[in-house]
Formats: structure tokens, C-alpha cells, sequence
């Protein structure tokens, strides 16, 4: 067993480091830039019932040490994704994370049943976070008793490993994490991206299309890293961290506070190349530790 | 073929008003790139400011596998990436996107430049001077000074010039001297511009009134800069298109038809 090696429920992970969902969209366009199974998985673009457009240009804007986006979870729908882009992630060897976004707990359902007989994928990721769509999405995640029927009516269909991915933009991540974990949640993914804002002062008007959008980047890591700390205190089930993560020593400061398996986002943009960079060093971390495996210092953080 | 690699700065030259010009010995990008596509630049490793890559157009391949950019500095990120010095080396993704159509051999090619729009213009002139066509060039800028290479424009083709203030050449948009140039040459035309969104809206009318084909080259803020994030997406008239995958280079009518 490598000393990365990690395990989830019945899935084994090679390494620590996912590939979030919103980044490399079903994994295609990335394989020219990064060997994708030499991470321990990719979480694809959060699929919806029918096809959603997206939100009105611009839908990126750099902001200090990170970037705001209201992408509004543009993807082909269900259906395309069915014939036309689940051909490449079966290819694949290594772990497959589908996420999936509902405008109604309906949708969910719909979607969780549809893809359940797909045997290429062990996980699926449950976003109710996403806080660029009018509809559903973060919604659900705000509201304790939404999270509840949305988690367990997905749990009554799936026997898949169910991971929730919660934002970060509630009074008290510990009380929904709780909740996600009673109603059936094998594991928690967070954070998704901080609820933010960027004004043009020339022209008065909001540098997003959208008016609002997440922010994500360097900027969020330690409020990434302080919602960990706090839903490791609060559930049993494992964490899947996230929030800024730009090196290997940002992956082993998610691990101490909490997270078991991290996931790569917008740093991605910024250099493809950061997993497999982080690799290594990772490895050498573990040894000059004196450690048998990197799972050793999951919420190991030392509070004196 | 899209590279992603580190490659040294082996060019640098500071032309009028503090554009830049960047070459970089990237043989693997000058294999395959063509006019119109770019490649997105790292701006720094060290810093996690500014954080996402700038996508910055090709400027010219030169025989010897150089691949230049042309920058003007209009933020933190291109700021940085034009201090970068000769023997320097940054990170490039590319080339990436959708070149220009190369036109058919019995039509004359229409290049129109606004400001440092005239950056992928210059590598489609070239392309297009090498191929044995006879493109003409309509090139505008604020001032006079903001003009560049102008001695070795006006050697390779014919040129009409235009500045807002009339410090050279014609007074107004390159836009304006279209209707008044074009006529003079006979044949069939097809047009490539590449400037500032009011260039482009004013170009309009005059395109669709002629039903002239008119390629542009389109910009909005980028991500990932490959197609996966849907970041950079541009309204057309068939939808949501992403300008780092489906274009940068569309066709004039898809975006402005219904301005």
C-alpha cells in the first residue's frame, strides 16, 4: 500500500487529491494538460436534469488573491451527458465522482436514479451549495430540514457512496453537517465558494453578469481550513476539503484540520500541473515525519 | 497539441507607449500555432496575486520557432508579465482556440486593427504576405504614438491609418475609412478585425449591409482558458459560446447582429 493511499467507505483512493467539480469539466479537455490517473480522482461539473445555459457574461473576475465566478452551473443536462460525455470518464482509471445539482428535490431523484446503474463511478456528490443558480442549489443547503429530504430521499435510491457538499455560507456548517450525516451522508465535501460581490467604480455596475458569485482562490483558505476544523468537531463521517488549496502544504494544513481527501479547484487554472507536483512532496512529507501513511495526521492538528 | 511548459524569454523589446513585446523560445508552440489562437500566460509562480493565468494573443512565429507576444499593460497581470526580462522563464498553455479562416485564393483580404488589437492582425498579415495574398491593412489607434510598427506595415502592404485625436492620418474610427477605402480595390473581400468592442459595433452595419463575411477576434475574462470551466462564455446568436474553445475568433454577425 502506497503511503498515500486512502480509503473511503469501500473506495480506495490512490492519493489524496481530487480534481473539483466546476474545473475540469468532464475531465476531456484537461487530459492534454495533466495525466488525470495519476490523481486520486475527478469530480465532474455538477450535471442538472435538463441543460442549463449558464448566467449572463462576465462570469469570471479576478479579485485579490483569487477569482469571483457565476458560471450559474452550465452543463448539457442529464441526457447529453448520458450519450456524450460519459464515454470519456469510463475510459478513465481512476476514480470517478459524479456531482449533480437539482432545482427540486425531484431533480435529485431523477438524476441519482438514472445514473445509479452506471458502474464507472463510486461516488456521487451531492451539490446544494452552488450559489449562482435562483433555484435549488444552495437552498438546499442553508436550510437544515431542506438538506434532510434532499440527503435522504437520494440515500433511499442510491447505494452508491453519497458525499454532500456543503457551503460555506451558513451561520452554523456544524448543525447542517449533522444533519447531512443523519440523513444518510457517507462523507462531507466543503467548502464550496463564499458568497461575494466586485463593483466596477468606473461604470457603477456589478463586474458580474450575474451581480453576484463565489469567490474562490488563496483568498478563502483560512476561512476553508476554520469550517473544516469546525464540521470535524461536529460529524463522525469522513471531511472532503477544500478552499484554496495552491500547494502541497496547503493539502497537509486541510488534512490537520479535519479533511481526509482533499480537492483542487481554481489553482488548477493557475498551473495544471500543481497534483502531480504535490505528489512527491507529499511522499516526502510522510517519511521525514517519520509517519507510515499521510491518513495519520487527518484532524491532527495540536490545540495546546 | 496544446503545451504546457516552462519557456525563456529571448526577446524583449519596449515599443511606444510601454507596449511590450515578449519572444519565447517555444519551439512546441510554434509548431502548431496559427493566427488567431493564443495561449494563456502564467503571470507569476511565487505570488498568489494576481492568481489566474492572462490568455494574450500570438504576435508572430518567426522562422527561427519564436513565438511573440504583443502586451499592452492594462492591469497588475500584464504589468508583471511585461517586467518580466530576457533569460526569464514563464509558464504558457497553448496554442489554444480557434485560429482565423485562411481565405480563398481568389479573395482579398481585409485586416482591421484597432489598437493593440493589431497584435494577431500582424501574424495573420504575415501568414497571409506568405501565402502570396495581397491583404490590405486598416489600422487605428488613439495617438499617433500608440501606432506601432508602422515602417514595417507600410513596406508590406498597403495600410490606411486613423487615430481619435487626428495626431496621424485621418481623424476617427478605422471604421470610418472602410466605406470610403474599400471600393477603390475590386474583387471579392473578406474581412478580419480585431480591436476594441465599439470598433467592433461600428463595423457591423457596414458588414451585414454588404453581406460582407467578417471574422473577429473576441476577449472576455478567462479560467482554465482549454473549454472545461465555462467561464469565458460570450453571448451569440446560437447561445453561449466559450471564447478559449469555440472561438476567440467568430464571425462579426454571431455576436453583433442583434446590437
Amino acid at each position: 500500500m502506497s503511503i498515500l493511499e486512502t480509503k473511503l467507505g469501500p473506495v480506495i483512493f490512490r492519493n489524496p487529491i481530487l480534481l473539483a467539480s466546476g474545473i475540469v469539466g468532464f475531465g476531456e479537455e484537461y487530459r492534454e494538460l495533466i495525466d488525470l490517473e495519476r490523481v486520486g480522482g475527478i469530480v465532474t461539473k455538477s450535471i442538472s436534469l435538463l441543460p442549463r445555459p449558464g448566467n449572463k457574461p462576465p462570469r469570471i473576475v479576478e479579485t485579490p488573491c483569487g477569482m469571483l465566478n457565476s458560471i450559474g452551473l452550465e452543463n448539457p443536462g442529464l441526457e447529453r451527458f448520458l450519450t456524450e460525455k460519459k464515454q470519456f470518464l469510463e475510459t478513465l482509471k481512476t476514480n470517478v465522482v459524479i456531482s449533480i445539482a437539482g432545482s427540486s428535490i425531484e431533480d435529485y431523484v431523477e438524476i441519482t436514479r438514472a445514473i445509479e446503474p452506471l458502474d464507472f463511478f463510486s461516488v456521487l456528490e451531492i451539490n446544494i451549495s452552488c450559489p449562482n443558480v435562483r433555484e435549488g442549489g444552495i437552498l438546499f443547503g442553508k436550510d437544515p430540514h431542506l438538506t434532510e429530504s434532499v440527503v435522504s430521499r437520494i440515500r433511499a435510491v442510491s447505494g452508491k457512496e453519497l458525499w454532500v457538499k456543503l457551503t460555506p455560507n451558513v451561520t452554523d456548517i456544524g448543525l447542517i453537517a449533522r444533519v447531512a450525516e443523519e440523513a444518510g451522508a457517507d462523507a462531507l465535501a466543503l467548502v464550496n465558494t463564499f458568497e461575494g460581490m466586485a463593483i466596477d467604480i468606473n461604470t457603477g455596475k456589478p463586474k458580474l453578469g450575474n451581480v453576484i458569485g463565489g469567490l474562490s482562490g488563496p483568498a478563502i483558505k483560512p476561512l476553508a481550513i476554520k469550517k473544516i476544523w469546525d464540521v470535524y468537531q461536529a460529524v463522525n463521517i469522513p471531511i472532503v476539503g477544500m478552499g484554496g488549496i495552491c500547494c502541497w502544504q496547503d493539502i497537509v494544513e486541510f488534512m490537520l484540520a479535519g479533511a481526509q481527501l482533499v480537492q483542487i479547484g481554481s489553482a488548477l487554472f493557475a498551473n495544471p500541473k500543481l497534483p502531480i507536483i504535490a505528489i512527491p512532496k507529499l511522499e516526502e512529507f510522510v517519511v521525514g515525519k517519520g509517519l507510515n501513511s499521510l491518513n495519520e495526521i487527518v484532524g491532527k492538528v495540536i490545540i495546546d | 497539441m496544446i503545451a504546457n511548459l516552462k519557456y525563456r524569454i529571448i526577446k524583449k523589446v519596449v515599443h511606444n507607449s510601454g507596449v511590450v513585446e515578449l519572444g519565447f523560445d517555444a519551439p512546441e508552440i510554434a509548431d502548431y500555432g496559427l493566427p488567431g489562437q493564443f495561449v494563456n500566460i502564467q503571470v507569476s509562480e511565487k505570488l498568489p496575486h494576481p492568481f489566474l493565468r492572462r490568455p494574450i494573443s500570438i504576435h508572430d512565429i518567426t522562422v527561427n520557432g519564436e513565438v511573440c507576444f504583443l502586451i499592452k499593460k492594462v492591469g497588475t497581470g500584464t504589468k508583471m508579465i511585461c517586467d518580466s526580462e530576457i533569460g526569464d522563464e514563464l509558464s504558457l498553455i497553448g496554442p489554444s482556440g480557434k485560429p482565423f479562416t485562411m481565405p480563398n485564393a481568389n479573395c482579398t483580404p481585409v485586416l482591421i486593427a484597432g489598437g493593440i488589437g493589431i497584435a494577431p492582425i500582424y501574424f495573420l498579415l504575415n501568414r497571409l504576405l506568405n501565402e502570396g495574398f495581397e491583404p490590405l491593412l486598416f489600422y487605428g489607434a488613439g495617438t499617433s504614438s500608440e501606432i506601432l510598427k508602422k515602417k514595417e506595415l507600410i513596406s508590406s502592404c498597403k495600410v490606411y491609418f486613423a487615430t481619435d485625436d487626428g495626431s496621424f492620418a485621418k481623424q476617427g474610427m478605422v471604421s470610418e475609412l472602410l466605406p470610403q477605402h474599400i471600393f477603390e480595390n475590386s474583387g471579392e473581400f473578406c474581412f478580419y478585425a480585431c480591436g476594441p468592442q465599439p470598433m467592433f459595433k461600428s463595423l457591423a452595419p457596414f458588414m451585414k449591409s454588404h453581406n460582407f463575411p467578417c471574422e473577429i477576434s473576441a476577449e472576455e475574462n478567462m479560467a482554465c482558458g482549454i473549454g472545461a470551466c465555462y467561464g469565458c462564455s460570450l453571448k451569440t446568436k446560437d447561445g453561449y459560446k466559450r471564447v478559449c474553445k469555440d472561438g476567440p475568433i467568430f464571425e462579426l454577425s454571431d455576436i453583433f447582429e442583434e446590437q
